[in-house]
C-alpha cells in the first residue's frame, strides 16, 4: 500500500467515526421506565414499620477504672526541707532552725527498706550575752532503717538509725551544752511520716518527724521536721 | 562529677573556718573575764578597771616552725618574721556592760593588746605637759550611754582588731606615733615602712628632727597578730560590769587550741611580753 493510499483511508475513517458512534446510542435500549416503578415499590416498603428486633449483649460494657498508682521499688534517693526544734536545756539556748536533708537508700523489700542520711540545720546561740546573735551549725549523719505499708497512694513508715553529730563551734560551751574542745557526738533518732506517691511511680512526695538525741551535748533533744520528695530509680 | 568535689571542697573550708569563743579558763588564773569599776584604779578621769584574755594560741610544731622559716627566708634580713601573724588568724572581741546603779551613766570602754613581743598600756605612758593629750588606746574609748539598771551589747569587730594589731606593730617596731598609727587607717595596707627613733627638738628648737626611714619596709606577711586582749572600763559615774568573750576564727590548723583556755597547760603558749614605751614624744 503506497503512502498516499494509506492517507486516503485515514482520512475516510475519521470522517465517519462520529456516524458510527450516533447510530450506538440509538440501539442501546430505554431502562428509565423500569428505575422508576422500582423506586415506588421501595417507597411502599418503606412506609411499612420495621418488625422489632431484639439485640442481646453479647459482652458486658466494660466498666472502666483508674490505674492502679504503681510505686517503684530499688535505690532511692530523696532530699527533704524542715526545721529543727530543740527541747529541754538546750530550747534555752538554741533557737529553731531551718535544715535540710538527704537519704540514699535501697528497698530491700517493699517494706522494709535501709539507707544512709546527712542532714544540716542552723540555728541562733541565744545564750547569755556575750556572745550575742551568733549562729552555729549542727550537721548530723549515718545510716537507718525504715518499715513502712501503703494502701494505694499512701505509704506510711516508721525509721530510727544512729550516727555521729558535729557542731561547728562552741558557743554552748558557755552554758555547758558542750565541754571544752567537743565537736563530735553520737546520735540517735526515730521517727515516721507519710507519704504520697504520685502518678509517675519514681517518684513520691512525703513528710517525715524525727527525734533525735545526741549523747555527749549534754544528752541534747531535739525534733526534726520535713517535707521531702523521694525518687525510686528501680521498676514497680 | 566537678560539681560534687567543690561541694565538698566548700564544706571543708567552711569548716577551716568556723569560729571558737574563748572566756577565762583554768589555764590561766590572771586573765579576768568580768571587769568591775567598784576594783577601779588611779583616780579622776583617769582611773579604769582592766582585764585581760589570751589568745589560746599553741606552741610552735614542727610545720609551723617550717612554714616560718620558709617566709622568713623570702624576706629580707632586717624583717623578723613572728610566729603569730595576722593571717594565721581573726579576733573580735564581743562585750556586755551592765549598770548596777539605779542612776544613768555614761563609760569607755578601750581595747589593747599584746604580740608576741611588747604589749600596750597607754595608762603607762605620762603626757608631756598638762595640755598634751591622752596617749591614745588602739580601740574603743568612745563615751557611751547607759540607763539606769540597763545592759549595752557590743562588739569589736574583727576588722577593729585588725587595724589594731596593725596600729601595736607599727609602734613598736616602725617607731611610728601612736597618735598618727591609730588616726589612720592602716587595715588593708601592704607594708609599713619603720622610721627612725623621735628624737627630742635641739636646744634651742621647738621642733623635733624630721623621722626618717630606716631598714626595709616591712610586708604585710609580716604582720604581728594579737596573742592577748587587754580591756579597760572608763566610768565616772554608776557601777558598772562588763562581761566579754574573745571569738577566734583561725585560718590554718595547729595555731588556735580547740580547748581554749581550759586547755592543758603545755599545750597552749601563754605570753607577757613587755609593755612598749615609745620614744620620747615632741
Amino acid at each position: 500500500m503506497t503512502f498516499r493510499s494509506g492517507l486516503i483511508i485515514a482520512l475516510t475513517v475519521a470522517a465517519v467515526r462520529p456516524a458510527l458512534a450516533a447510530g450506538d446510542d440509538d440501539a442501546k435500549p430505554d431502562d428509565s421506565a423500569k428505575k422508576a416503578d422500582d423506586s415506588d415499590k421501595d417507597k411502599a416498603d418503606s412506609d411499612k414499620k420495621p418488625e422489632a428486633v431484639k439485640v442481646e449483649a453479647l459482652v458486658a460494657e466494660p466498666k472502666i477504672e483508674p490505674p492502679k498508682r504503681t510505686a517503684a521499688s530499688g535505690f532511692f534517693a530523696e532530699g527533704g526541707l524542715g526545721a529543727v526544734n530543740y527541747f529541754g536545756k538546750t530550747a534555752k539556748a538554741a533557737a529553731l532552725g531551718p535544715a535540710m536533708s538527704l537519704r540514699l537508700g535501697l528497698d530491700l523489700f517493699s517494706w522494709f527498706s535501709v539507707g544512709i542520711f546527712a542532714s544540716a540545720s542552723n540555728h541562733e546561740a541565744t545564750v547569755p550575752p556575750p556572745p550575742e546573735g551568733e549562729w552555729f551549725q549542727l550537721y548530723r549523719g549515718g545510716g537507718d532503717g525504715r518499715l513502712g505499708g501503703r494502701i494505694e497512694r499512701i505509704a506510711f513508715f516508721i525509721e530510727g538509725g544512729v550516727g555521729i553529730a558535729i557542731i561547728s563551734s562552741n558557743v554552748l560551751q558557755g552554758v555547758m551544752i558542750t565541754d571544752p574542745g567537743e565537736k563530735y557526738s553520737i546520735t540517735f533518732h526515730g521517727g515516721g511520716g507519710l507519704e504520697y506517691q504520685l502518678e509517675n511511680r519514681h517518684f513520691a512526695i512525703g513528710l517525715g518527724i524525727d527525734g533525735f538525741f545526741v549523747k555527749q551535748f549534754a544528752n541534747m533533744s531535739a525534733l526534726d521536721s520535713r517535707l521531702y520528695i523521694r525518687y525510686t530509680y528501680g521498676g514497680g | 562529677m566537678g560539681i560534687r568535689y567543690l561541694l565538698i571542697a566548700s564544706v571543708l573550708v567552711a569548716c577551716a573556718n568556723d569560729p571558737e569563743y574563748v572566756k577565762c579558763g583554768a589555764t590561766d588564773t590572771m586573765d579576768v573575764c568580768m571587769i568591775d569599776s567598784a576594783n577601779a584604779t588611779g583616780s579622776g578621769s583617769a582611773a579604769s578597771a582592766k582585764g585581760s584574755l589570751h589568745v589560746p594560741v599553741m606552741p610552735p610544731d614542727m610545720d609551723l616552725m617550717k612554714i616560718t622559716t620558709d617566709l622568713q627566708a623570702t624576706m629580707p634580713a632586717d624583717v623578723m618574721v613572728p610566729i603569730y601573724r595576722l593571717d594565721q588568724y581573726d579576733l573580735s572581741v564581743e562585750w556586755t556592760v551592765k549598770n548596777l546603779d539605779d542612776k544613768d551613766g555614761q563609760f569607755k570602754l578601750a581595747l589593747n593588746g599584746a604580740n608576741e613581743v611588747f604589749a600596750w598600756d597607754p595608762s603607762l605612758i605620762v603626757p608631756a605637759d598638762d595640755e598634751a593629750p591622752p596617749t591614745p588606746s588602739l580601740a574603743g574609748d568612745i563615751p557611751t550611754d547607759i540607763p539606769a539598771m540597763g545592759q549595752v551589747d557590743g562588739v569589736f569587730r574583727e576588722d577593729q582588731l585588725v587595724e589594731a594589731a596593725i596600729d601595736l606593730d607599727q609602734i613598736s617596731r616602725a617607731n611610728i606615733n601612736p597618735f598618727a598609727a591609730t588616726l589612720i587607717i592602716n587595715k588593708n595596707d601592704p607594708s609599713f615602712q619603720p622610721l627612725s627613733v623621735q628624737l627630742p627638738p635641739p636646744a634651742g628648737s621647738n621642733m623635733p628632727p624630721m623621722q626618717t626611714p630606716t631598714g626595709s619596709a616591712v610586708p604585710r606577711a609580716a604582720f604581728r597578730q594579737f596573742v592577748r586582749i587587754d580591756l579597760a572600763l572608763k566610768t565616772l559615774g554608776p557601777h558598772l560590769t562588763v562581761e566579754y568573750a574573745l571569738r577566734v576564727r583561725p585560718h590554718v590548723a595547729k595555731v588556735i587550741h580547740d580547748m581554749g583556755m581550759d586547755a592543758p597547760a603545755a599545750e597552749i603558749h601563754i605570753y607577757d611580753p613587755p609593755t612598749y614605751m615609745p620614744g620620747p614624744a615632741p
